[in-house]
């Protein structure tokens, strides 16, 4: 039995807007006289869209009727309708994340994109998804070492480090290709404020209003592709420029990076120079910021390798790379009402799936307090476990009695009880939940799903006859 | 015919000439100390997984060799001496091929039912070696079983599961204790009756037939040992009919097979095993006619 769903991918970016769809194929791999398991075999994009300039009102906001236009428009020309998209993403990335009305874009493009879509804006995903996008993440995996994408896009740079196809650590700066913006005189429009005081700090002369200065452009650009060399700890450079920079955090150091891929609109001019004669050709200062960063890695070329995606990253991890399925023997009951978004996850460290019952709760407690709210009682939370491979009966048990006295105030409350494996455990886990509940809890109990305290996932409707359950888990910050 | 101990009479009189007329092998064979040596000091070739035992000597890429043998129990990597294969790896393997056949030939313990309190039951066949030779009277309970099982419960249950050697009591044995607990946690998440497990000797899957013939059960679970490989002795397969009757067309089993730990993990199969069961009670099929 083969199941084909559709994804779409849509990337509203401080510079351009993107659109593709994608088939997913999900079958049974097993035999069928085996267990089932149940995979995605292939991912096939099956539409994709221009390369749109995301239309701005002003400096902070997003054009919302223009951009609904272009969405719409290019559902009719890929001559899809919003209902027949079961999962996918639309990201808003960059700058144009942090404007007043990207809550507002988000709204009306989740009506647009399906039942099943992140709607998000946090630069840890955003970069973790070029990344796999671009497809480092699965060089990772393939090469066996540490790997690095920088997507530069128009006004941030998301670093995102993946070891075994596993995101590890992420960071974001304030680097991109529109930090600055000319007018058709090539006069400064504007210049964004981390770059204006990188550029004080440096007495290096560039102002609004005023004629651009080629070589003042470039020494600031120089100074950025240097913070970026430092983060990635191919060399260090200047600390407090790292600083000014600095969106949210830069890379935490955890890893030594073997190789570094750059994707984005700057990304792909670093690997494919603008050959035109004009420094500016699109009236910002993408092309220059290539060329510094091709200066400032050239002792480290054996390093730096070109990605299977770059000014596409985005969109193509946003629609191929969100959705993953659980494990193929979970339980869950069958009148829990399916999506559930932006569910919080609570992980111990694995030290805690040892302790008692008693002991379990009382570690427990304490976090889940924080989704205690005084006046909405307990918000709805997922509990991560990593379980144990190929357990004895009596390992499952005291699974369940650990969950359910940690769990108490979930059990208590109206919100389901969702935990959340590593370890292929969850039918069985799942089904003895039901039995010490006297069935009258509704529990997801997934599994072959790795997630961290601190993510958030969502949990979509049942797919291949209530086999398996689609699932995003969105990774939003890296300790 | 010559008897086995002519045999050997023959064999040791030609072994000693055979030393006598090599007495530098033998200065070899003393120069080494191979005698009084106990089990505690000799290395147990049968403790390392086989996935993750290595012996290649400066591999280009040690690491990534160990990555490919981690998805396959094949013997890869275990190095050669000239053409052959190394000592342990002919010994290993000779091991390997002893669990298998200790896994068809030995006897079930008895000890493994009397402590559990499991009620034992025997087909047809008196003996291991009736058993393999006579597949027919493996499918048929003896007719004391028949008689014990049919006082067995007090009213009808509408699922048995039970467990029986087959080819394998050593996957019996290794998964019993896990799969049992799990399918009947399974059937009570569900709200499905079940009778108490109990074990036939000299069982085949047919046996079955039987079972649900003499209990009157609705599902039949039968949990079999798999015919041993080199990989593993322990797994476990489960066949599952509705309704069974002896003679009755093999298209009607359903089966969950490779239950073992480099398969599917006992505790989850147990759980799926009582997945299906709901399916069965509900379709009121099972095998080819069952879809799911």
């Amino acid at each position: 039995m083969k199941e084909k769903i559709l994804s779409a991918g849509i990337d509203i970016g401080t510079s351009t807007t993107q659109v593709i769809f994608s088939r997913f194929t999900i079958e049974n791999t097993s035999g069928e006289y085996m267990v089932p398991r149940i995979e995605i075999t292939n991912k096939e994009i099956v539409y994709e869209s221009k390369i749109y300039t995301t239309p701005l009102l002003d400096e902070r906001t997003i054009d919302e009727e223009a951009v609904h236009k272009i969405i719409v428009g290019e559902y009719a020309a890929a001559g899809l309708k919003a209902e027949d998209i079961d999962t996918g993403a639309v990201i808003i990335t960059g700058e144009t994340a942090r404007k007043e009305n990207a809550r507002s874009v988000l709204h009306f493009m989740s009506g647009l994109a399906g039942d099943f879509v992140v709607a998000t804006a946090g630069n840890d995903l955003e970069g973790v998804i070029a990344g796999r996008g671009a497809g480092t993440a699965a060089m990772s995996l393939k090469k066996h070492v540490v790997t690095a994408n920088c997507d530069i896009g128009g006004g941030t740079s998301n670093i995102a480090v993946f070891k075994e196809k596993r995101p590890v650590d992420t960071g974001c700066f304030d680097i991109g290709g529109r930090l600055i913006k000319l007018d058709k005189d090539k006069k400064v429009l504007y210049i964004s404020d981390h770059l204006g005081k990188l550029c004080a700090k440096h007495n290096i002369n560039i102002k609004v209003g005023e004629k651009i200065q080629y070589k003042e452009i470039y020494k600031a650009c120089v100074l950025m592709a240097q913070v970026l060399a430092t983060t990635l700890g191919f060399k260090t450079f200047d600390m407090d420029d790292l600083a000014i920079m600095t969106t949210d955090h830069p890379l935490h150091d955890l890893e030594e990076i073997k190789y570094v891929t750059f994707s984005g609109g700057v990304g792909n001019l670093i690997y494919h120079p603008y050959e035109g004669t004009d420094d500016f050709p699109y009236n910002d200062i993408g092309v220059v910021l290539a060329r510094a960063v091709n200066e400032v890695f050239a002792p480290f070329m054996d390093r730096v390798v070109e990605p299977t995606e770059t000014i596409r990253a985005t969109v193509i991890g946003a629609g191929t790379q969100t959705m993953e399925i659980s494990g193929s023997t979970i339980a869950f009951s069958k009148n829990t009402k399916l999506p559930i978004k932006t569910i919080p996850v609570i992980k111990l460290d694995e030290e805690a799936e040892k302790f008692s019952p008693s002991d379990f709760a009382k570690h427990l407690a304490p976090m889940l307090d924080w989704y205690n709210d005084p006046d909405e009682g307990q918000e709805l939370v997922a509990l991560s476990l990593k379980g144990a491979n190929c357990p004895l009966f009596a390992e499952i048990e005291r699974y369940a009695d650990l969950i359910i006295a940690g769990m108490q105030p979930i059990i208590k409350s109206q919100h389901p009880l969702i935990v959340v494996l590593e370890e292929d455990m969850g039918k069985s886990l799942g089904q003895n939940l039901m039995v010490k509940l006297n069935r009258s809890k509704d529990i997801i109990c997934i599994d072959s799903i790795v997630t961290n305290q601190g993510d958030y996932i969502d949990i979509g409707e049942p797919l291949m006859n209530g086999r398996v359950l689609p699932v995003v888990v969105k990774t939003l910050v890296f300790n | 015919m010559v008897s086995d101990d002519k045999l050997k009479e023959i064999i040791a009189q030609v072994v000693g000439e055979m030393m006598k007329e090599a007495p530098a092998a033998k200065a070899t064979t003393k120069a080494c100390c191979c005698e009084n040596v106990s089990d505690d000091d000799l290395e147990d070739l049968t403790a390392y997984e086989l996935n993750e035992w290595y012996q290649v000597p400066n591999a280009k890429d040690e690491a990534e060799y160990r990555r490919l043998k981690k998805v396959t129990p094949a013997r890869l990597g275990v190095w050669h001496c000239g053409p052959r294969e190394m000592t342990n790896t002919m010994l290993r393997f000779r091991a390997d091929h002893a669990a298998a056949q200790d896994a068809v030939f030995n006897e079930f313990p008895k000890e493994f039912l009397e402590e559990r309190g499991i009620l034992e039951l025997q087909s047809r066949c008196d003996s291991k070696d009736t058993y393999l030779t006579r597949p027919d009277l493996g499918r048929r309970l003896s007719e004391e079983s028949a008689q014990t099982l049919k006082g067995f419960y007090k009213k009808t249950p509408q699922v048995v599961v039970y467990a029986t050697d087959g080819l394998s009591g050593t996957a019996i044995e290794a998964n019993y204790d896990i799969v049992i607990p799990a399918i009947m946690n399974g059937l009570k998440a569900h709200g499905i009756e079940a009778g108490e497990p109990f074990f036939v000797r000299y069982g085949r899957v047919a046996t079955q037939d039987e079972v649900s013939e003499v209990t009157g059960c609705d599902v039949c679970v039968c949990l079999v040992g798999e015919r041993p490989g080199l990989a593993t002795a322990k797994s476990m397969s489960a066949y599952l009919t509705y309704k069974g009757t002896i003679g009755m067309s093999e298209a009607r089993r359903t089966v969950v097979s490779n239950i073992h730990n480099a398969g599917t993990p006992a505790a989850e199969a147990g759980a799926h095993i009582a997945d299906i069961v709901k399916l069965m009670l509900e379709n009121k099929a099972s095998g080819t006619d069952l879809k799911f």
